[in-house]
């Protein structure tokens, strides 16, 4: 072993910890010895610095780059690269800071020993040749630079080196400067956002946004702003709970995966889509960033329980784990996992709730309620935080007709519980809750019927977009039309999200909402008409 | 080829009347000429090309424009029987345009919801040599008229910028993309054609005048795209050149 200089320098041999198809040692390789430069007193900074400065003058480092340090003015970075009779040695390098003259800090590996051949057998055209063989790609009129590669094994080798891109990105090849033959590869993808194809629950096909990671792909969304990602329990119904409980937290081995494409999951692949195109609707509708307007985490939970243990279930568990889906706050959403084909309740089927996108948006839509006017979930306010999830939660459906190739409705939750769904904001009666105020439900049930009185604002924000009777009081409303459902979408997200109190009432929502259109579009606007029209037909004065 | 059959109707025109009384013998041994010119015609070519990226297909289009250039052309030969001469002329044209791209990239949240594409590449050099062996038969029409047809392969060199990468910029919500840059390199191919043309000459001496070329000459070279197919370029077309002409 040689040392480059006196001192105490640490010298190791070098360990690059992407080898990939590292082959053979081929002719003309040497061993390898490295020295890590990182002088540590100023005697050692003087001596490496005369150092480098001696190697620049002998040609064994070169100027790659100079820099004016943008934070400390006066100082200068510099980049060198080692190179062996002309020729670069791949990752023997250095950085020297430089404070107007004085050197301040080295940092660099240096390789030692190099007494290699550098006189390569072939030429660059023949090297280029090699590596379109071996990529199966082709740079053409790029030709590959001839480099020093320090393999792992302690040996140096002369190869040809270059970036090409192929099918799994750019990869960077080092072919042997002699035979041709494979040195090293490694891909050179800077970033580990991965979007792969999936099918959903409805085994419609979708992209998902995803993380790539040793050939597994992980449902975390790299693409947008918030952390999305979405947790597979895999029916550990003790884990589901342990984690609502706090008792336990979910690490990367919890993340729904997949190898395969497209991924099958249906229920994972539908939670982590339509958790981004929620976040996209908030963002691209009102706005808003997330549930918190700062970006705040989503976390999805599939396969909370077993699908087929649900008759082994208790009848509480059974409505929260299998028929429901719920948000947690702050920012946890649990999706239910329906039933086996062959059972039904009342008559409808259950599959995973992940595959309803108005059910994510409903539930993510009490994440912003949590967040903004925190409505108080009991009676007439609770009412309204659910109605509120049932407006946006339609409003997604619509918002994505095009890209689903299907038309919008006022039914929640029909994609998933099937036949017809859970409500109907069209004609709640037609389920079985109030579409007017004077035959509210007024019982203890359900927090007051947060989950039935919710069809009075239904209604109204119903008939404001489409216009119609209210079926009760028979009062006719003039509606914006659904080419301009924009308006009252934004109209009751700035009523409900930005206006109205933890507490309150129908009538205030009425208030708000005709304030929110007036401040949008103006006191006599068709806006402020239709919405006032609504609330007064479903018996909000 | 329709302007080029109507150039040389125009140049014969102007010689023909002539011709029907000239079949005098061609008494002189060699000839040079030296002739500025221009190809008059644009054209261009293009690349079509998919990828696959947020797992879904794209497409990428660039088109390469070749326009009018001008062009520098000597050439010479000898007579070796009667009206008949072989020689060789070269042509050298140079030029420079910027590629147009376009394409579609892929959203990478939806499927079938792709976003255009479009930008141009840096100026891209082209050049084109083109080295013609001709047979000439020259026809004195007077004593200091000359009109010859000649033809023959032409070799052509061709040199020419291509674009290999494409890149573009996008941000969130990704509803659309940037073009930002082209990475483009050189390329030089190779190809044997033809060469057809008239020449016609005004001797203001016995040794010395002036005269003017017509010449079709084609052929069409491969260059290489990234993803390993060929992109077909015509090279030469219709190259007209006046200049100085030399008898010995």
């Amino acid at each position: 072993m040689r040392r480059l200089v006196n001192g105490p320098v640490v010298v190791v041999l070098t360990v690059l910890s992407a080898w990939i198809a590292l082959q053979t040692r081929a002719a003309g390789q040497v061993s390898a010895r490295s020295a890590t430069v990182m002088p540590r007193t100023v005697e050692d900074l003087r001596q490496w610095d005369s150092t480098v400065d001696s190697m620049v003058r002998g040609g064994e480092l070169r100027l790659r780059r100079a820099e004016q340090d943008t934070l400390i003015a006066g100082r200068v970075h510099e980049r060198l690269d080692q190179f062996s009779h002309g020729v670069r040695i791949f990752g023997g390098d250095l950085t020297r800071q430089v404070d107007r003259g004085q050197t301040v800090s080295i940092f660099g590996v240096l390789y030692a020993d190099l007494n290699l051949d550098t006189t390569p057998g072939l030429d660059a055209v023949a090297a280029q040749a090699a590596i379109e063989r071996l990529s199966g790609a082709a740079r053409p009129g790029v030709a590959p630079e001839l480099v020093i590669l320090p393999t792992p094994s302690g040996t140096y080798a002369l190869t040809y080196t270059e970036q090409i891109w192929t099918d799994t990105g750019p990869v960077v090849y080092f072919v042997d400067a002699t035979t041709g033959a494979e040195v090293w590869h490694y891909n050179n993808l800077q970033t580990q956002s991965a979007v792969r194809s999936g099918k959903g629950v409805l085994a419609d096909d979708k992209k998902v946004s995803m993380l790539a990671t040793a050939g597994t792909y992980l449902a975390d969304d790299q693409l947008r702003p918030p952390t999305l990602r979405t947790f597979n329990l895999n029916g550990n119904l003790t884990r589901t709970k342990q984690f609502l409980n706090n008792v336990i937290t979910l690490g990367s081995s919890d993340v729904a995966a997949s190898s395969a494409e497209p991924w099958t999951d249906g229920a994972a692949v539908d939670a982590q889509v339509y958790q981004g195109w929620v976040y996209d609707y908030y963002f691209k509708r009102f706005g808003r960033r997330g549930l918190d307007n700062n970006n705040s985490r989503v976390l999805g939970i599939v396969h909370p329980a077993l699908q087929s243990a649900v008759l082994q279930a208790s009848s509480s568990d059974q409505d929260t784990f299998w028929l429901n889906a719920f948000y947690v706050h702050p920012g946890v959403m649990v999706y239910g996992e329906g039933l086996p084909s062959n059972l039904t309740v009342s008559g409808q089927h259950w599959t995973y709730l992940a595959g309803g996108l108005d059910v994510i948006c409903h539930e993510l839509s009490h994440g912003v309620t949590a967040y903004t006017s925190n409505l108080i979930y009991q009676n007439e306010s609770g009412a309204l935080n659910e109605a509120f999830s049932d407006m946006m939660g339609t409003s997604c459906e619509f918002f994505y007709a095009s890209v689903r190739g299907k038309t919008g409705n006022y039914l929640i939750g029909e994609d998933v519980v099937t036949p017809g769904g859970l409500r109907s904001m069209a004609d709640p009666r037609a389920y079985g809750d109030p579409d007017h105020f004077a035959i509210r439900y007024t019982g203890t049930q359900d927090h007051g019927g947060v989950h039935t009185n919710s069809g009075i604002g239904n209604n109204a924000f119903y008939l404001a977009i489409e216009g119609g009777r209210n079926r009760t009081s028979g009062l006719a409303v003039t509606g914006v039309g659904s080419a301009n459902r924009e308006q009252i979408e934004k109209t009751f997200y700035r009523a409900f999200a930005q206006l109205m109190p933890s507490n309150a009432t129908f009538a205030v929502a009425r208030r708000a909402t005709i304030q929110a259109a007036q401040d949008l579009y103006g006191a006599g606007s068709q806006v402020v008409t239709a919405v006032t029209q609504a609330w007064t037909a479903v018996g909000v004065n | 080829m329709k302007r080029f059959r109507i150039a040389f109707a125009l140049v014969a025109a102007a010689f023909l009347p002539s011709l029907a009384h000239a079949q005098s013998p061609w008494l002189d041994k060699a000839w040079v000429t030296i002739d500025g010119g221009f190809q008059p015609s644009a054209s261009s070519f293009s690349a079509a090309s998919t990828f696959r990226i947020n797992a879904e297909a794209g497409a990428l289009n660039v088109s390469y424009p070749v326009t009018r250039a001008t062009q520098l052309d000597f050439g010479g030969g000898a007579r070796v029987w009667r009206n008949l001469g072989v020689g060789v002329a070269v042509s050298f044209m140079t030029q420079s345009d910027a590629a147009g791209i376009s394409g579609n990239v892929p959203h990478p949240f939806f499927f079938n919801q792709p976003r255009s594409l479009s930008g141009q590449s840096a100026a891209l050099n082209r050049q084109e040599t083109g080295i013609h062996v001709l047979a000439l038969w020259m026809i004195p029409v007077r004593e200091n008229v000359q009109v010859g047809v000649f033809g023959g392969p032409t070799y052509f060199m061709v040199k020419q910028g291509i674009v290999n990468t494409v890149s573009y910029s996008e941000s969130y919500p990704y509803d659309s993309v940037s073009f930002t840059t082209a990475d483009t390199a050189d390329q030089s191919k190779n190809k044997m054609g033809f060469n057809v043309g008239v020449d016609g000459t005004y001797l203001l001496s016995k040794s010395v005048g002036v005269g003017a070329t017509l010449r079709f000459s084609r052929a069409t070279v491969n260059f290489d795209a990234p993803d390993g197919t060929a992109i077909a370029s015509d090279v030469g077309g219709v190259q007209a050149g006046a200049g100085l002409r030399l008898r010995f």
